[in-house]
């Protein structure tokens, strides 16, 4: 088990470089003297050269590879334009925000999603196995945006019952927080609510099939207790990998969510920032939101194995 | 002159069973008609709009839905919905269609060669889609797009760009379990030529998988498109563009909910309609994946 995760570990340092080489070659896709983006319209020519230099933009792409890369190292993500202090900082203020959602999302999805797929894989061509294959198929096909906007103007706007935008301060206390994230959070969550009850779905109708189960049933045991304790647990690995998979995508799938809720967290800022081209901010919120996903998958790999004593005796 | 005739007369009588077999198949025939229903606005819209969809009249702007000469109400700048949704197809299927075909290329042949020749090409190829896969692709797209400068070219250059190691991903997986057939050994025993064997032996069996992904992708991408659309990166006003209607309603939801709902409506029936194509494909032509399974 250790071995696998060191070794898991030293998979990632090539992705982990791939990434920063990605975002690294954001900066050269800006058409023209980049340094016109960068710093916004007003800047100065002094300051421009000043940029310049410290990019190193006269010199190889190597060399400024290695120049962002040692930026990157000292926590250096560059300078906000709209924000007008430096991205790290930036990032950092609001990855807390974005987080609560993303974590509320995943919660909610997992939670009904595994419920939704068990109940439906109990009874397999049934009426609401069938209907939850439909439900699954238009969450599939739906823009989460346009989902959080029928749910504000029906819950917000039309029953009143929900606030419908921003996030409350702290004294405000949990419950107004909470009636703040729901929305939010129902939107963020429904794709991968149906990515989860899917899965769920396959993975409880290939065990619940099975010897174990059978000898339980013939012994007595009620059904609750076989799908909780006979069922579900076989089902788990492979439920856990999609929930990784989810929550990785729920962190940047906020950038809709977060607008659509002027929730104030990275996707929201990032939003803002693709209008006032302040790429920067875009190069470390892609940056940071990449690392993320290649962090939670690395956990869930080894989740993987630790749940699946086959391959974690081998 | 007979011969060509004959095959076109034999071609035919081989449609028919697959014709019928295709209708009787329920996601294939409700998926179809709904691309249909799409395709059909799209090329029909200088005659079925009963507007200019540029036309701006600021004095009926924000009709409700269901007022004469206007069915499904006006929009901010008293543009009529309708013809606009109408007009709005052709941009839909574009950046849905478009982007899927050009990934579908680039991706196959990369898989296509990565799964063929196999050691270092592969490695090669294999560790480039990784590094891909460690982008969420709505983040990457947003970037690239966003770098590039909105606009519809740098949207399907975004579009393209995250899509490839889809495709190639799933291209290699199929040509690996090709290379090990019986009948690309006999072809190598025979002493075809590489290029030989890629085409005419194995590229036919990739055909049906890149379909059916292909059809799949589409409906992701009339999603991703809107979003894109929707957060200002996509085709620039005023051309008619179903996720920027969606976006330009948001300010009156309270006031003109139709305006932001309706697009959203014709968006899910898109890709509704071609992911139910995609899984009525996939049934057709491999019956042992029934979608039941998973």
């Amino acid at each position: 088990m250790f071995a696998f995760i060191i070794r898991r570990l030293l998979q990632i340092i090539p992705v982990i470089i791939g990434v920063t080489i990605a975002t690294f070659f954001l900066t050269w896709l800006i058409p023209g003297d980049p340094t016109n983006v960068l710093l916004g319209p007003g800047a100065s020519e002094e300051s421009r050269e000043r940029l310049r230099d410290s990019l190193g933009l006269d010199q190889s792409l190597v060399t400024q590879y290695l120049i962002y890369m040692s930026n990157l190292l000292t926590g250096d993500l560059g300078q906000s334009i709209s924000f007008s202090s430096p991205v790290s900082e930036v990032l950092f203020r609001l990855m807390g925000n974005t987080a609560l959602l993303a974590g509320a999302a995943i919660f909610v999805a997992s939670v009904a999603g595994i419920a939704a797929g068990t109940w439906a894989a109990l009874r397999p061509g049934s009426f609401r196995d069938r209907g939850l294959t439909i439900v699954v198929l238009f969450l599939n096909s739906m823009p989460s945006f346009w989902l959080g906007l029928v749910l504000i103007l029906i819950f917000g706007l039309h029953l009143r019952v929900l606030p419908v935008s921003g996030m409350p301060d702290p004294q405000s206390g949990l419950l107004t927080l909470l009636a703040h994230m729901a929305l939010p959070t129902i939107t963020l969550a429904a794709w991968s609510l149906a990515a989860i009850a899917r899965m769920t779905r396959s993975a409880v109708l290939e065990v619940i099939n099975n010897d174990y189960v059978r000898t339980a049933r013939s012994r007595g045991v009620s059904e609750a207790r076989i799908v909780l304790f006979h069922a579900l647990p076989n089902a788990i690995p492979a439920v856990l990998t999609v929930i990784g998979i989810q929550m990785g995508f729920l962190f940047s799938g906020a950038v809709l969510t977060e607008t659509v809720f002027s929730w104030p967290g990275v996707g929201l800022a990032m939003f803002q920032a693709i209008s006032s081209r302040d790429i920067p901010l875009i190069q470390g919120g892609i940056l940071m939101l990449a690392l993320i996903f290649v962090l939670i998958n690395l956990i869930v790999d080894v989740l993987y194995v630790y749940f699946n004593p086959k391959i974690r005796l081998n | 002159m007979t011969d060509f005739a004959s095959t076109t007369e034999k071609d035919r009588a081989r449609l028919l069973p697959v014709l019928r077999r295709s209708l009787g198949n329920t996601s294939f025939t409700i998926g179809f008609t709904l691309v249909s229903i799409v395709v059909l606005a799209a090329i029909l819209a200088d005659f079925i709009a009963p507007h200019d969809p540029n036309f701006a009249n600021p004095v009926i702007r924000y009709t409700p839905p269901l007022t004469d000469g206007y069915l499904l109400g006006t929009d901010e700048l008293g543009r009529d919905i309708l013809s606009r949704l109408i007009y709005g197809a052709r941009m839909a299927l574009v950046v849905a269609i478009f982007p899927t075909i050009i990934a579908l290329c680039i991706g196959g042949l990369l898989g296509l060669i990565a799964g063929y020749a196999g050691s270092i090409c592969d490695t090669v190829v294999m560790r480039y889609f990784d590094i891909m896969f460690a982008f969420p692709g709505i983040l990457l797209a947003l970037g690239i797009s966003a770098a590039i400068g909105p606009g519809l070219n740098s949207m399907i250059i975004a579009m393209v760009v995250v899509t490839i190691p889809e495709f190639g991903r799933i291209i290699r997986g199929v040509v690996l379990g090709v290379r090990e057939e019986l009948f690309v050994e006999a072809a190598h025993v025979l002493g075809y030529s590489h290029t030989r064997i890629l085409l005419r032996h194995v590229l036919p069996n990739v055909l049906g998988p890149a379909l059916i992904y292909g059809t799949l992708q589409t409906g992701r991408n009339v999603i991703l498109a809107a979003s894109l659309s929707f957060l200002g990166l996509g085709t620039q006003p005023p051309t008619p563009d179903w996720g920027q209607m969606l976006s330009g309603g948001r300010t009156a939801l309270a006031t003109a909910g139709h305006v932001a709902t309706i697009p959203g409506l014709a968006i899910v029936f898109l890709a509704v309609g071609f992911n139910l194509l995609g899984d009525g494909i996939r049934d057709l032509l491999d019956p042992r994946a029934r979608r039941g399974g998973n």
